[in-house]
């Protein structure tokens, strides 16, 4: 259990590393937030997961789920609010 | 100290160090966001998770959006314009030296310091023999340290009415071209995450007698909750407060000196508690606290006197 914990662990922080290197090496806003919220919603879930498994506890894998939706819901809206914000930007500049 | 610990501390320096010298307000202040988490993650790596709860909630989380507003009540045109500073190289110097010296004399008072295990953890573990505060952080705060907390609280009222006086109102500077206004997802994010807001803080409140908790982190969610509404367009500024709301502000300091006066003919002491009581009153105040923090902090957010619904 505790060595496919893991290696969920490091598959999620694989996951990380990807999201990390788009938002750095990406062009424009809309592609750095799609690299960081997508890459990093997968990497924080697998994370979680790897953590359930070392850990071995129901209660606590309830509470991790709990933490990833959430940090996946805020992620979502952030990731809303700064691409909508940044499009009224460019529209307006045109 | 293991390699964790050593790049913790390490990127706390730097990231305090560009925190500073960043020219762009903006950076700078998400920097200072980044900086306080970093921080409440060392805390919780040194045992401390009251002190990262409150880092977490007060030092990263209210101060950023504070800082937040500010900035963006300054006006944007600003943004990447901040003057760099215009002191002369030699007074630069001076101060640099100053600051060395002055960090040099902490660390080597630091390091002569005994290092005793028995902290006011346990002191007040011993002392207070009291099912209903098992929590020494509480137990020290409240009791061994009520002072410093009256005053605290007592400061954070005085800066609400400071932000009263001197401050225009952060809120009204967003405009309805705000990004914020007029999305589907906002609603949808209120409604899901105002309750979850509110449930954990009033358990950290609750918790604070028996685990890492208390009425500063709490209250600090709580007027999280509140901020959120207020971004979301459900909580909106009166011009004047009510008669509740300011109840409610000075409610915790209130009580807190009330308790302790009403017992003084008894106890002989200003805040000393009958062995009996001290756990309920010790509850009292705390909630009470808690509930006048979580307003304070909502309106220095929000920077007028009063709080309106808005329904819709």
């Amino acid at each position: 259990m505790t060595l496919l914990g893991s290696l969920v662990i490091v598959a999620g922080l694989f996951f990380y590393l990807a999201g990390t290197v788009g938002m750095l090496r990406f062009p424009d806003v809309y592609s750095r937030l799609h690299a960081v919220t997508k890459a990093d919603n997968i990497g924080l879930g697998l994370l979680c997961l790897g953590c359930a498994l070392i850990l071995r506890s129901w209660t606590l894998a309830a509470l991790l789920a709990v933490i990833w939706l959430l940090a996946v819901t805020a992620a979502t809206v952030g990731c809303h609010l700064i691409a909508r914000n940044r499009l009224r930007q460019d529209q307006g500049v045109e | 100290m293991n390699l964790f610990d050593a790049l913790t501390a390490l990127l706390l320096v730097l990231l305090a160090w560009r925190c500073l010298i960043v020219p762009d307000l903006f950076r700078s202040i998400v920097l200072f966001v980044v900086f306080g988490l970093l921080l409440a993650l060392t805390w919780a790596r040194l045992d401390a998770p009251d002190l990262a709860l409150a880092e977490a909630a007060i030092g990263a989380g209210v101060l950023g959006v504070l800082l937040l507003g500010t900035w963006r009540a300054l006006g944007s045109p600003r943004r990447g314009e901040t003057p760099s500073s215009s002191l002369p190289a030699g007074l630069r110097v001076l101060s640099a030296a100053g600051s060395a010296v002055l960090a040099g004399a902490l660390a080597y008072g630091l390091h002569l310091l005994p290092g005793t295990g028995d902290g006011a953890g346990t002191l007040a573990l011993e002392t207070l023999p009291l099912p209903a505060t098992g929590q020494p952080v509480t137990a020290v705060l409240l009791d061994f340290r009520s002072y410093d907390t009256l005053l605290e609280t007592a400061v954070l009222l005085m800066a609400v009415v400071g932000t009263w006086l001197a401050r225009s109102p952060l809120l009204d500077a967003l405009s309805s071209e705000d990004a914020t206004a007029h999305t589907p997802v906002m609603p949808v994010l209120m409604r899901l995450f105002a309750p979850v807001l509110l449930v954990t803080g009033a358990y950290l409140v609750w918790a604070g007698a028996y685990t890492p908790g208390g009425a500063f982190q709490g209250g600090a969610v709580l007027a999280a909750a509140g901020v959120l509404l207020a971004l979301g367009r459900r909580l909106g500024t009166a011009p004047d407060a009510g008669w509740l709301l300011r109840l409610l502000l000075v409610l915790g300091v209130l009580v807190f000196i009330g308790a302790g006066l009403l017992l003084m003919p008894a106890q002989n002491a200003f805040m000393a508690y009958p062995e009996r009581w001290a756990g309920l009153i010790m509850h009292l105040v705390e909630y009470t606290l808690a509930v006048s923090i979580a307003l304070s902090l909502l309106l220095l957010f929000t920077g007028r006197p009063g709080l309106r619904g808005i329904s819709g």
